[in-house]
């Protein structure tokens, strides 16, 4: 009996022979294996085996974000320049948000009166995002947010430096009406 | 007892649900032996599960998942059915 493994989305593929479609005769044992690899895509997917009449299992697998040596960071000023939200997002390479973030983020500022939130630990339930509300006075220049664990991935933008651990990096934003300057990114 | 044609028959085997390995069953008429082969066969198969092990599983994008995807087919007694 053969039995098919098929992904249901092109994000998963079967290492041989097919791209994403896998044909296995079982052996005596009655087993029927096939291999996948991820690609770029972050995300959870599903792969079908079928053989004949039987009921068909799935099996759950996920792609996790990559650990790129980069960053990104953004900033613009809102709500007329006096107060700033920051948003942080742990990005990978291919900016895939890091859902299973859990690491800590603090925030330091040049402007010794900026204000700025306190030590934030993620939580599962943040996916990798988190907003930080009232963060910092808009007129502080230099503003940077550190994984408290590694601090080896550093992005700037405008004004605002954002360091982020060695899984990923972070994306910090600040959302307002009054656009003091354009929203820019680098890496 | 043999008949007239020397021939001795035993009682018809039935085989259990328990598929393989081989067994043997023995004859004897005095002193000669023998041995009979006989090999319980899984039934059709039933159903298909995923080994353990197998799902969830993650990874790293663009790397492979540590573990095949495998499933066991078995007949209705749980024997695996070979293809």
């Amino acid at each position: 009996m053969s039995v098919t493994f098929t992904a249901q989305h092109q994000a998963l593929r079967a290492s041989s022979p097919q791209r994403d479609h896998h044909s296995g005769d079982h052996l005596a044992t009655g087993v029927a294996s096939a291999n996948f690899t991820a690609n770029a895509t972050a995300g959870s997917y599903n792969v079908s085996a079928a053989a004949a009449s039987l009921t068909t299992v799935n099996f759950s697998l996920t792609n996790t974000p990559d650990r790129p040596p980069t960053s990104r960071s953004r900033r613009r000023f809102g709500d007329g320049g006096n107060r700033v939200q920051l948003y942080g997002n742990r990005l990978d390479a291919s900016n895939n948000t890091a859902t299973g973030y859990t690491g800590t983020a603090h925030f330091t500022s040049s402007d010794g009166a900026a204000v700025l939130p306190a030590n934030y630990a993620f939580v599962a339930g943040d996916n990798g995002a988190h907003v930080f509300s009232d963060a910092e006075d808009g007129r502080h220049p230099d503003t940077d947010a550190t994984d408290t664990v590694t601090g080896s991935i550093t992005g700037t933008s405008g004004p605002i430096a954002v360091t982020a651990g060695a899984a990923t990096h972070f994306t910090v934003s600040a959302p307002g009406s009054a656009t003091a300057e354009p929203l820019s990114t680098s890496r | 007892m043999t008949n007239a044609s020397g021939v001795a028959t035993a009682t018809v085997y039935t085989s259990n649900t328990i598929a393989g390995p081989t067994y043997n069953i023995g004859v004897a008429a005095g002193s000669i032996t023998n041995n009979f082969s006989e090999t319980n066969i899984a039934g059709p198969a039933t159903q298909m599960t995923q080994n353990a092990g197998t799902t969830p599983q993650s990874t790293l994008i663009n790397t492979a998942f540590a573990n095949p995807l495998a499933v066991t087919v078995r007949d209705a007694f749980n024997n695996p059915v070979s293809g």
